[in-house]
């Protein structure tokens, strides 16, 4: 508080030429000045004053003093308030933006059209802003270049025409700049900016475009990518305040989730193109079922294989299309797919089509689940019967050259043993020689001996030449066919084979050819593995039935244990199933081996 | 190991009933053991027949695999092993001269077979001899007879 009865003779105060000169011309003698405070902030002063001397009593002062302390509250209440609607206004506005970028993020979600969302964004970006103009880059698909492609709402026709026939280098100008820093970057008067360079042509870009003050914000994809720029521009050059900035970087956030989006979804459709493409070329049947195993989908295919229009085979159950013998199977690989989808089904099975055939097929099926619960299936079946029969032919022609191989090896063994027979022959002949002067009764003994090896040598020869001239059998018959066999068997490793044929008659040539070549090699298997002292052979007929069994009381094995596919096991087998019967073969270790075929006879009778 | 030559194809005329002095194996050394080893039971016993007509030759055993042939060797220690390696596999067979050779150092092995086929087996198991199955019968008695002898 300062007051003085003469102001330009007081010299209690400081004086200024400025203010003495203004005293002066106003006249003033009497003045008090009261400062204006509030807390502790100056907001200025309050001054009364007179044209005659000492005029001011005390109590005028004290009036003057609380005079200015009113104005100071009051000023400082106005600038409160000012200050409070400012932020309230502040307020507004970021709720505002933050408005616009939720409503921008759901429509990316809802992967609405991203041309759409993008044209938001930009138009946004203006209006929150406060810009002139605004547009948005992409990475060019021919090279290193942004390329316009947005503008603001408001740009006329012919500016987004041109502009967006634009290419903005990397290495130049300022949208190149914020792509490459990878940050937002922003200047006060783009014409005169140093960090951008000025070519001819950018400096018409931005005088055409009106570009002062402009701020670009990068639009960064997955793992550093640039994708393209956003930027606001403004007609005047001047400050951007880092809020903007800050608001122009979400909004560009925004866009990259949107263009990365559209990206995403056309892979996804490309996939889906190939996938469908893959479907339509296959010859295979694509489909999917539903939990009860319903179709849900079934490709064109199907209507060739089943006979079956796919849009009629979606909603009937899968049972429709399957085998009836092979329902159980499919039933059962159908509940093992229910508990383990992830798990690849592989097998084969005989489709029904509508017409009631039977077709054989290869199923592979997989099981989808959907929050770890079972929800379907899908997979594809393939048309196999072109396979089927060229693994026939394939196992006709392995079990054919099995047999000339069996047969050549056979022949071997038997001109082996023939051979051996003669080589005993001698020995017993110089032993027969040798007794003869001494002891007559022993020479005719080992005469009777010789005998029998050559009456065996005779039906190993016999059984050799069968082997080597197939055409013996048929002239033989079965029954016969086996006695012989046994014989020379018996001959060559002195195991009795005892054949029981009675009463079977001549059967069909295939029915003969089979069952001997079954016999011989069970036989066979009985002399290399079974270390048998019995062996019995039986053929016998029953009404339209043939049953031949070949049983010993040898070592035996775990049938278990044998490899299925081993030679000749399924060489048997093949040649059971291909008179239509029926091969089976039982053992233990220890307790011998029964091999038993059952055959029908009705086919050429 | 050398391989002697198989005994001269053929029937010698002069070789007539009644005389066994070829094949004597008497000569105070005592009776030669031969044990017999063909998958085929009608060798086994025709060569038994004959061998046991020499003098001082016992034949041991006559088996049809090598198991048999190795529990009998062990049991009755002979001087002779005559093996026809068929058995029925040449694998088998040759395996059982290795066991023989190992097993009792002392046993003399001959392989028996067809001329042709039997060198080069016999070459390769390292048996001590081979005895072609063409020979006259009194030359195969008369090499087994020598063969016991070299081991005595």
């Amino acid at each position: 508080m300062l007051a003085t009865g003469d102001y330009p003779a007081d010299r209690t105060f400081a004086h200024s030429e400025l203010t003495d000169t203004v005293v002066g011309e106003v006249g003033i003698r009497s003045m008090a000045v009261a400062p204006l405070i509030a807390g502790d902030v100056r907001l200025g002063a309050l001054g009364v004053y007179s044209h005659q001397p000492d005029v001011f009593t005390p109590a005028d002062i004290g009036l003057i003093r609380a005079l200015a302390d009113h104005a100071a509250v009051a000023i400082a209440n106005a600038r409160l308030i000012e200050q409070l609607e400012r932020s309230q206004a502040e307020l507004a506005r970021r709720a505002d933006a933050e408005r616009a970028l939720r409503e921008i993020g759901a429509r990316i979600s809802a992967l609405a059209d991203v041309d759409e969302v993008l044209q938001r964004i930009v138009d946004e970006a203006r209006r929150l802003l406060g810009s002139d103009g605004a547009h948005l880059t992409l990475m060019s698909e021919r090279g290193p270049f942004l390329q316009p492609v947005v503008v603001a709402g408001n740009t006329s026709e012919v500016e987004r025409g041109w502009l967006t026939s634009m290419e903005f280098p990397l290495d130049g100008g300022i949208n190149g700049l914020a792509a490459s820093l990878r940050a937002a970057v922003w200047t006060e008067d783009y014409m005169v900016d140093p960090r951008v360079p000025h070519e001819e042509e950018d400096q018409e870009v931005a005088e055409r475009l009106g570009l002062r003050a402009v701020a670009v914000a990068p639009m960064r994809g997955a793992e550093g990518a640039i994708l393209g720029t956003l930027a606001v521009s403004f007609r005047r050059p001047g400050p951007i305040p880092a809020e903007s900035i800050e608001l122009l970087q979400g909004l560009a956030d925004q866009a990259s989730l949107a263009v990365a989006n559209r990206q995403l979804y056309e892979r996804l459709r490309s996939s889906e193109a190939r996938y469908r493409f893959l479907v339509e070329a296959s010859p295979d049947v694509i489909w999917q079922a539903d939990a009860e195993g319903r179709f849900t989908f079934v490709s064109d295919t199907s209507a060739q294989l089943t006979g079956w229009p796919a849009a009629e085979l979606v909603g009937r159950h899968f049972a429709e299309v399957v085998d009836e013998a092979d329902l159980p199977t499919i039933m059962e690989r159908w509940g093992e797919t229910q508990r383990d989808p992830d798990t690849l089904q592989h097998y084969r099975f005989h489709l029904r089509t509508r017409d009631g055939r039977r077709i054989p097929a290869e199923l592979h099926a997989r099981g989808i689940a959907v929050d770890g619960r079972f929800a379907g299936a899908h997979g594809s079946a393939r048309d196999v019967r072109e396979q089927v029969r060229l693994e026939g032919d394939l196992r006709e022609q392995a079990v054919q050259l099995a047999a000339t191989e069996e047969r050549a090896h056979l022949a071997r063994e038997l001109h082996d043993s023939v051979t051996q027979a003669l080589f005993s022959m001698t020995l017993l002949t110089r032993s027969i020689e040798l007794v003869l002067p001494r002891n007559t009764a022993d020479a005719v003994v080992k005469l009777a001996t010789l005998r029998e090896l050559q009456r065996d040598a005779l039906a190993e020869m016999r059984s050799l030449i069968f082997e080597l001239r197939p055409g013996s059998l048929a002239q033989d018959g079965l029954a016969r066919a086996l006695r012989t066999h046994a014989a020379a068997l018996q001959g060559r490793i002195g195991l009795p084979v005892n054949v029981a044929a009675d009463g079977v008659e001549r059967l069909p040539d295939e029915v003969e050819d089979a069952l001997y070549r079954i016999a011989q090699e069970a036989l066979h298997n009985v002399m290399k593995h079974a270390a048998a002292t019995d062996v019995r052979v039986s053929l016998s007929r029953e009404g339209d039935q043939v049953r031949l069994v070949v049983e010993d009381d040898g070592a035996g094995f775990d049938p278990a244990a044998v490899t299925p596919g081993s030679m000749g096991m399924a060489g048997m087998r093949v040649r059971a199933e291909r008179i239509g019967g029926r091969l089976e073969i039982r053992s233990r270790p220890g307790r011998g081996t029964r091999l038993e075929v059952v055959a029908p006879l009705g086919r050429d009778e | 190991m050398s391989v002697p030559a198989p005994a001269s194809r053929g029937w010698p005329r002069g070789r007539g009933p009644g005389k066994l002095a070829p094949m004597s194996a008497t000569s105070g050394s005592g009776t030669i053991r031969v044990i017999l080893v063909d998958a085929d039971h009608r060798v086994r016993e025709c060569l038994r027949d004959l061998l046991s007509l020499a003098d001082g030759v016992e034949v041991v055993g006559a088996v049809g695999h090598a198991a048999a042939a190795m529990e009998v060797a062990d049991r009755t220690r002979p001087h002779v092993v005559v093996i026809d390696p068929r058995l029925p596999e040449l694998e088998a067979g040759l395996a059982l001269v290795d066991g023989l050779r190992t097993g009792f150092p002392d046993v003399r092995v001959l392989l028996m077979g067809w001329t042709g086929a039997l060198e080069p087996a016999a070459a390769r198991s390292g048996a001590h001899g081979a005895l072609d199955k063409t020979a006259h019968p009194d030359d195969l008695v008369a090499q087994i007879i020598a063969a016991a002898r070299e081991a005595a």
